[in-house]
């Protein structure tokens, strides 16, 4: 993620998927949602692009300082889907 | 011709067609705790097993969002008609059908220390736990306070919990201070020829037309004002003389009034009712300062100092330091000075008990612009939440969930928080004036001053935190 520490605005999101042995996993659809941890507030959404193989780039917009849970959607050739969520702590003030 | 005797009060809710109709049917009142007593459980069934995300669970949006926001708007524009359509009285009615309490609730715990003490567990677990982040803990909030309400009024009789245990019917008690209608004898003349006082003690069963009295211990004709009232309309049903109502009074006035009070005594002389007022207006100042930026830094900055990474002690000594010292402190300070300029002769203690009620209005107005933040800001996302949990439940009746639903943009609920506070702020500093004046008619500038003092400060402390870079958290220390 970047800017580190993460900021309101917008924010690099870069995601590895491996298989189960560790190979990136290529050709993959992975949709970003982001939360804030309090109800109530706008949810922000971003789509990435695979920009090395199994490595995937979004832009997800912070819109409030707080803690945020991102939670990737992905769906890969031959139906497989997965669901990930992740803390994303301390989001500061922006500039 | 109106049907309304001379000397009436000029607005009584029960007499508003229809809807005061409804709020005298007992089937009616019913059935709106059942239908909370529904939402409890579909929250509690969400909480556990729906989303893990709080925005996306039906358990935290409604709880957090709307439920709060709901709350405060009511005590604010109405009374305290959430305790009255209280579900947890629902289920303790349905438990006593089948075990009926036998033991009276212990002396020496007649008074509003556990309150008090509950009400600090409960803003303390509210911020260690996250509360408002955590749709499982939610639910089991929910299912605690059943658990707890079924145990103490399971072995004690009448209301023991709500007048005793439960911290948030304490948090409306106090609010409902200022608010604008209260439960009340219509007719005072007409209650000096009862023999029955059904509106106390009520018509036992056997009696022709069983009905309960006051579980609280209010006696109408002695009653003053909404504190331990929970609208319930018990004593609306057992007067025999119709001669109770939902009347229009002046928010606040209460708070003033120095006459012994049925179940509660004289407001000068309960401490632990002070002691509640004052947790009620600092709660508020602390419940939102979790909720803005300079906590990250307070936080972090007491953790390097303790040398510890678990929030409690960090959380604890927050709530030991903002809670209990810092409103001691000001109170004495305030007493102190307004005795030394008055020369008054009581002790601090009894002088500080007196005049803490009059923060009780800016501490509403605290509560108000924080929870009605949130409200007004988000009282649309129960829409997508809904249709995604039926969606998910594959029930798409509502169609896809629709994310741009929210609510009015934070700055344009800015000058409300703003209005809100400053409202509080001249309600107390009215009250203060009054008090200032019962203890020196001649010269209530000097009792005035130091209580208008502490008054600034809390609200300048409110209005401060309100302009602060507004946080979500829910994490540990930001290290």
């Amino acid at each position: 993620m970047t800017p580190a520490p993460p900021a309101v605005g917008a924010a690099g999101v870069e995601v590895a998927v491996t298989d189960a042995a560790g190979a990136p996993v290529s050709g993959g659809t992975l949709r970003l949602e982001g939360n804030m941890s309090h109800p109530g507030m706008r949810p922000s959404f971003a789509d990435c692009r695979e920009a090395e193989p199994g490595r995937y780039r979004g832009s997800l917009d912070l819109t409030m300082a707080g803690d945020w849970l991102v939670q990737v959607d992905a769906s890969f050739p031959g139906g497989r889907r997965a669901r990930r969520t992740f803390p994303l702590p301390g989001v500061r003030p922006g500039p | 011709m109106t049907g309304v005797p001379a000397g009436a009060p000029a607005f009584d809710l029960l007499r508003v067609p229809v809807l005061g109709a409804l709020l005298r049917r007992r089937g009616a009142r019913l059935a709106l705790r059942a239908a909370l007593l529904v939402a409890a459980v579909v929250m509690v069934a969400q909480g556990l097993f729906g989303s893990p995300l709080a925005p996306k669970n039906v358990a935290t949006v409604l709880t957090w969002v709307h439920f709060r926001g709901a709350l405060v708007a009511v005590l604010l524009l109405a009374g305290n008609f959430f305790c009255a359509a209280c579900p947890f009285v629902l289920a303790r009615d349905a438990a006593r059908r089948l075990v009926r309490p036998r033991l009276t609730w212990p002396r020496a715990l007649r008074n509003k220390w556990p309150g008090v003490a509950l009400l600090v567990a409960f803003l303390f677990c509210y911020e260690l736990f996250d509360l408002w982040g955590d749709p499982w803990w939610t639910a089991m909030l929910v299912v605690i306070y059943f658990g707890v309400v079924l145990a103490v009024d399971g072995l004690f009789q009448h209301a023991s919990f709500c007048k005793y245990v439960c911290p948030i019917g304490q948090l409306n008690f106090v609010a409902s201070t200022v608010s604008p209608l209260e439960v009340k004898v219509r007719d005072a003349a007409a209650c000096h020829t009862c023999q029955t006082r059904d509106c106390i003690k009520g018509a036992p069963a056997g009696a022709p037309e069983p009905r309960r009295g006051c579980e609280l211990a209010l006696f109408q004709p002695r009653k003053i004002g909404n504190l331990d009232c929970t609208f319930c309309l018990d004593c609306v049903d057992a007067c025999p003389k119709d001669n109770v109502g939902i009347v229009l009074r002046m928010p606040g006035e209460e708070l003033l009034d120095r006459r012994n009070r049925s179940g509660l005594g004289r407001l000068q002389k309960r401490p632990d009712l002070a002691a509640l007022a004052a947790v009620f207006t600092f709660g508020a100042l602390l419940n939102a300062f979790g909720m803005v930026s300079p906590v990250y830094a307070v936080e972090a900055w007491l953790s390097r100092a303790l040398g510890v990474r678990a929030e409690w002690p960090v959380l604890g000594l927050l709530f030991a330091a903002l809670l209990v010292v810092e409103p001691a402190l000001l109170l004495a300070l305030a007493a102190a000075w307004a005795r030394r300029a008055a020369r008054l002769r009581e002790g601090l203690v009894s002088i500080a008990v007196r005049h803490c009620f009059a923060l009780v209005p800016l501490g509403f107005g605290v509560w108000l612009a924080h929870s009605l933040f949130h409200l007004l800001t988000g009282f649309l996302t129960l829409v997508p939440v809904v249709q995604g949990t039926l969606a998910d439940a594959g029930v798409p009746w509502l169609g896809a969930p629709d994310w741009t639903l929210v609510g009015l943009p934070a700055a344009a609920v800015q000058p409300l928080q703003l209005g809100l506070i400053l409202l509080g702020l001249l309600v107390s500093l009215g009250l203060a004036w009054r008090l200032a004046a019962d203890d020196r008619p001649e010269r209530p500038a000097t009792v005035f001053v130091p209580w208008a003092a502490l008054c600034l400060l809390v609200a300048a402390t409110a209005l401060w935190l309100m302009s602060q870079p507004m946080e979500m958290r829910a994490v540990a220390l930001a290290g």
